[in-house]
């Protein structure tokens, strides 16, 4: 049986081709300014690349708010519980996930079951999310890759006093001007995001094991920052930017399983 | 151009109360040639009609208007033979007609703090543009919301009436009781002094009878309501604050709430299957009354239907014509929004087992701490239950920060915890 999982999200598209809830594929690629596109392309790629035609796949599922927009699905399911599906797969002992997206946030309740039991999310505002990371880095004329690995080079931090992201960009830009070394402000960003996430995280309960997902997940800096504030530790999976699409992927293999029934 | 076009043009060049009154007649005539079927059910087509031809008289005869707040004694303003007309539904108004932003700017420009609620800012703002009749004066309560000290005495200096603030204890014990009671009686008294005229024993019997017959409906109805069916969208019975909180105590208001209660009745027994449902929900606090799409994608994609609101779910006893002050007191004293926040989460936990409650939603309107500090208490008190909980972030009459696609993730999320649990 051979399904996939779509995520469409504001950043990038992933698609995860499975053969029997193993992995026989996935791609990333930038979602663009056409969502819907992005799911065609996301999808004619990973065909390619698996070898396989779209009728070779017996379900798909689309997840991330292009999930709406796609027509590539069959069935579409919120990022909230493919989240929570991809990281029980990967380890089945997690009970939280956060999930630092693109354009919001997210910490997610897991059941033992592997469904989500319960969220919290953060959309209305940058401040907290993939895309406060991005203006912070080109305000600093850096790559949002390098972050995570500079914020390491300094145990300490300046405090980023804004809480709106556009304001923020204007203290660190002031911050540059006054002349305080990259790796503090970085620090001082990270710790203000987790402070965001951490927030979320115990209004919706803290639980443990802990996973986080998404791409900002590959950030160091930023998973350490979220440790100290949660004080626990995360597990990042291998992909953590997949893991949406992978959970969307498995949960189509539970719709064909369930309609076999 | 269309009766909604129409009455909006009329509400945005150069308005003025008489302008208004015409606008709520071409309301009331349009409602009143729709046929039912265009309407959720007979007895909404009624309500309808029963609010514009209110709307029309309130804008049209000033001598007779009385401004109010939601959970206002309205029993005594008809006693006294006049109109009461609750200022929150004019916010609301202004939100369906796509207004509310610009009398919220108004406000902005003259330093009102966004914090305060947008509802008030928005009638204040009304007021302010001449647009009400001037009233025979404003009644209004701490119950629920305490902001209506200030809304409405600043409303009241505006227009130089008099404001009548009733100030509803934190405890229900008896002094209360007498102490709501006494205030009650003091206010009747004022309002003669103000209208000139005698409260007749009679007026008074008369409302508190038509206000009897309209609470046992509503009892009736809530009761209708636990069902295994579901009778009525949530969106109609949010709808059921405006029957409650603009005619309790007058003739129509018991006609309408029996037609209601009818209507459920022949539901109930009717064969039709009714309205599909898959989850069973209780909504908190009030819904967002600019054009969105909250409740219809709950419970007209989803299938996840509202059974019971909690501003509905009022025990509405009977009020004693021979201990008039006393039992309005009780019955003021009755609504579960009175003191503790304990108060409002056993009606809660009441609602989820009498109704079979499968998730529970707040919606939190920006500024509303009465509502939004209990939030916390609820959600563990709903979580108890082992069923999911739903707060929405939001605003009641301001759109602008309303985005449907971050709505729609957390609905379906929430819908998709219910169906896993």
């Amino acid at each position: 049986m051979i399904t996939a999982g779509i995520d469409i999200g504001s950043v990038s598209t992933e698609m995860v081709i499975l053969k029997d809830g193993e992995r026989a594929g996935s791609v990333v690629i930038d979602t663009g300014s056409n969502s819907k596109n992005a799911a065609e392309r996301a999808c004619a790629q990973a065909l390619e690349e698996a070898g396989l035609r779209r009728e070779d796949i017996h379900f798909i599922v689309t997840t991330g708010y292009g999930r709406k927009s796609s027509e590539v699905g069959d069935m579409s399911v919120t990022e909230l519980s493919c989240h929570a599906r991809g990281a029980w797969q990967i380890d089945s002992r997690v009970r939280m996930v956060i999930d630092i997206g693109g354009q919001d946030s997210k910490v997610i309740r897991v059941g033992e079951s592997g469904k989500s039991v319960d969220f919290v999310m953060n959309d209305k505002c940058a401040a907290g999310t993939g895309r406060f990371l991005e203006i912070i880095a080109k305000a600093l004329e850096l790559q949002v890759s390098d972050l995570g690995e500079l914020a390491l080079q300094t145990n300490e931090s300046i405090t980023i006093s804004s809480m709106c992201a556009v304001f923020a960009e204007s203290e660190v830009v002031s911050l540059i001007a006054e002349g305080h070394p990259k790796e503090l402000i970085i620090a001082g960003v990270l710790d203000s995001i987790a402070n965001r996430v951490g927030g979320m995280a115990h209004r919706v309960g803290l639980a443990e094991p802990a996973m986080i997902t998404g791409g900002v997940a590959k950030n160091i800096g930023m998973k350490r920052a979220i440790e100290r504030s949660l004080g626990l530790e995360l597990i990042v999976p291998d992909e953590p930017q997949i893991v949406g699409a992978y959970g969307a992927g498995l949960i189509a293999m539970d719709e064909v399983v369930r309609a076999k029934k | 151009m269309g009766v909604q076009e129409r009455i909006k043009q009329i509400l945005t060049h150069k308005p003025s109360p008489k302008k208004i009154a015409r606008a709520a007649l071409l309301g009331l005539l349009q409602k009143s040639c729709t046929p039912a079927g265009r309407f959720h059910s007979r007895a909404h087509k009624k309500l309808s009609v029963l609010s514009f031809s209110h709307a029309w008289k309130f804008f049209g005869s000033s001598s007779r208007s009385v401004f109010t707040s939601l959970f206002s004694p309205i029993e005594i303003v008809y006693a006294h033979n006049l109109y009461p007309f609750m200022l929150e539904a004019l916010s609301g108004v202004a939100a369906k007609f796509d207004l509310a932003k610009d009398f919220l700017s108004q406000m902005e420009r003259q330093w009102y703090t966004t914090d305060f609620c947008s509802v008030h800012r928005i009638f204040i703002s009304v007021a302010q543009h001449h647009l009400l009749p001037r009233p025979t004066f404003l009644l209004s309560t701490s119950n629920a919301c305490d902001g209506n000290l200030k809304s409405f005495g600043e409303v009241g200096n505006f227009y130089s009436r008099p404001h009548l603030f009733i100030n509803v204890p934190y405890f229900r014990d008896d002094e209360s009781v007498q102490y709501l009671a006494q205030q009650l009686q003091s206010s009747s008294r004022q309002i003669e002094e103000i209208t000139g005229k005698k409260l007749r024993q009679r007026d008074l019997e008369r409302s508190m009878y038509y206000a009897n017959r309209a609470s046992k409906a509503f009892r009736e109805i809530n009761e209708l309501r636990k069902n295994p069916k579901a009778l009525m969208y949530g969106e109609e019975g949010l709808g059921l604050l405006l029957l409650w909180g603009l005619f309790m105590g007058s003739r129509q208001g018991a006609a309408a709430a029996e037609s209601y209660r009818d209507e459920l009745q022949r539901r109930v027994t009717s064969t039709d299957k009714g309205i599909p449902v898959k989850k069973r929900l209780l909504w908190l606090h009030l819904k967002p009354y600019y054009d969105n799409n909250i409740l219809p994608m709950l419970e007209k994609e989803l299938d996840a239907v509202v059974v019971a609101e909690e501003i509905n779910l009022q025990p509405w006893p009977e009020l004693n014509p021979d201990d008039p002050w006393k039992s309005l007191a009780q019955k003021m004293l009755s609504q579960a929004w009175v003191g503790n926040a304990q108060h409002r989460i056993q009606n809660i936990r009441k609602a989820i087992e009498e109704y079979r409650i499968d998730g529970v939603v707040h919606y939190s309107h920006w500024g509303c701490r009465q509502s939004n500090g209990a939030v916390r208490l609820i959600r563990d008190a709903v979580q108890e239950y082992g069923i999911p909980f739903l707060e929405i972030d939001g605003d009641l009459v301001d759109s602008r920060n309303y985005a449907e696609g971050q709505i729609r993730t957390r609905v379906e999320g929430f819908m998709e915890v219910m169906e896993g649990a």
